[in-house]
């Protein structure tokens, strides 16, 4: 019943004579509407009650899905191709004299990367050291091919690419955090 | 007794009743009107992104969520996912749109937008298919794969896969660190390929004057070409081999059309089929 519906009654029984006597007895309906109407609210107890565990059943549920939401978007881990042996270098080669601009550049976008840094996750941090190790290992063996070889254009186009490599590295890792 | 059945039954009614209503409740649309070749901008967090283009004038958004900020102005749609805010969303565009796509933990599928797709992700994967033209996809942590008819594509990963597959031609140009490179196709105008410790896998017809470069450093490259294609493949490693056929014999007529492959410590593999 609605509220309206409900005012309206109100307002029909008030207007209703208070002095007829009634017709019969009236306590045996009474009566008998009382005990429906309390098998009624045994009946709303028990439907409240399935309804509260139906509402934990759905919660639970729910939570359990969204727990369970598989991670599709992360990445599988990288088939990397089995490298050829690469030389081994004892200790790191100092730059060379036409590294310096390239370092210099690199000072600049590792202090624009380094703001990035508090925001990442631990993985996404492990992601970009690794990747930028890899980088930096191939800069060395480079380096030091190119001072055994220093006449070999080959080598020393291959040392501006890995360095290149490198700041293209940190600018589009700087670029996709700074969406974060 | 009596009562615990009538609870139990009570409690399967009203969860078959509510379960289908709890169902539909939680999908949520959203419908904006856009100009054929406005711009669409999404950026989301820790929430998966599908984006297929169509014939339709307005952009659909459904989510099964209403944490889902969609705004525009008929010439630009702009929709938003907080993080926690909706797991996935569909997003339905007119084809013609330029599509900007940001995710932070989410993979991204596009499907038939044939306008200019630019889409980047930390952590997710990023696919493009269909009807795309032109497209630029980097991830860092993702595999980024377009695989489109015809078109003019840049894409890159850190430590992801990255696939370019242009089935009737284009230019390829795609970058990784630690993933693979594969690009393929026919006829490529243009074609590089660039990865360190990843390798590289060319299949392609080349014409023209390119640049056509396939790099790797500790990696091995293989190129396929077609049997009679007139291309010239310059392949050198430092450390490595190299198995090229062509070696030192340009192919006939290919006097523009040279493919450069470097390896600095990986093998070459040229293959003719």
């Amino acid at each position: 019943m609605t509220d309206r519906e409900r005012d309206s009654l109100r307002e029909r029984v008030d207007r209703l004579p208070r002095e007829v006597p009634p017709a019969r007895d009236l306590w045996p309906d009474v009566a008998r509407a009382i005990e429906a109407s309390r098998r009624r609210a045994r009946v709303y107890r028990a439907v409240a009650m399935a309804s509260t565990l139906a509402a934990a059943a759905a919660i639970a549920l729910f939570v359990g899905v969204a727990g369970r939401r598989t991670p599709g978007h992360l990445a599988v881990s990288p088939s990397v191709s089995t490298p050829a042996p690469t030389p081994v270098v004892a200790a790191p080669p100092p730059p060379l004299p036409e590294e310096n601009a390239y370092q210099g550049a690199e000072r600049l976008l590792d202090a624009e990367l380094d703001e990035r840094r508090a925001s990442l996750k631990p993985a996404q941090a492990a992601v970009l050291d690794d990747n930028l190790r890899i980088v930096d290992r191939a800069i060395e063996t480079t380096r030091a091919e190119v001072r055994e070889h220093p006449e070999d254009p080959e080598l020393r186009a291959e040392l501006d690419r890995v360095w290149e490599d490198k700041l293209d590295l940190i600018r589009q890792a700087t670029e996709l955090y700074s969406e974060m | 007794m009596r009562a615990l059945l009538s609870s139990i039954a009570a409690f399967l009614v009203v969860l078959l009743a509510a379960a289908p209503r709890a169902l539909a409740q939680t999908s949520n649309e959203s419908t904006l009107t856009i100009a054929p070749d406005g711009v669409v901008s999404i950026h989301v967090v820790d929430c998966n992104v599908h984006v297929v283009g169509s014939t339709r004038r307005d952009v659909k958004v459904t989510a099964p969520s209403n944490d889902v900020r969609v705004t525009g102005d008929g010439s630009h749609v702009s929709i938003t996912v907080r993080p926690g805010g909706a797991p996935s969303m569909d997003v339905a565009v007119p084809s013609g749109v330029h599509l900007e796509v940001h995710g932070v933990e989410a993979t991204v599928t596009i499907h038939d937008v044939a306008g200019p797709v630019q889409a980047g992700t930390v952590d997710g994967n990023i696919s493009v298919d269909g009807a795309g033209h032109d497209v630029e996809a980097s991830s860092v942590s993702g595999s980024v794969d377009v695989s489109i008819k015809h078109g003019d594509v840049r894409a890159s990963s850190v430590s992801g896969t990255v696939s370019i597959h242009l089935a009737t031609g284009g230019a390829a140009w795609a970058k990784t660190v630690s993933g693979p490179v594969t690009v393929g196709g026919a006829p490529l105008t243009r074609a590089e390929a660039r990865t360190h410790s990843g390798t590289v896998d060319i299949d392609a017809r080349l014409e023209g004057d390119g640049p056509f470069e396939a790099h790797t450093h500790s990696g091995n490259v293989h190129v396929v070409l077609p049997k009679t294609a007139p291309v010239t493949v310059d392949a050198r490693t430092h450390h490595g081999r190299v198995d090229n056929p062509d070696a030192g014999t340009p192919a006939p007529g290919a006097a523009h059309t040279v493919l450069t492959v470097w390896t600095f410590s990986g093998d070459v593999h040229v293959e003719r089929k």
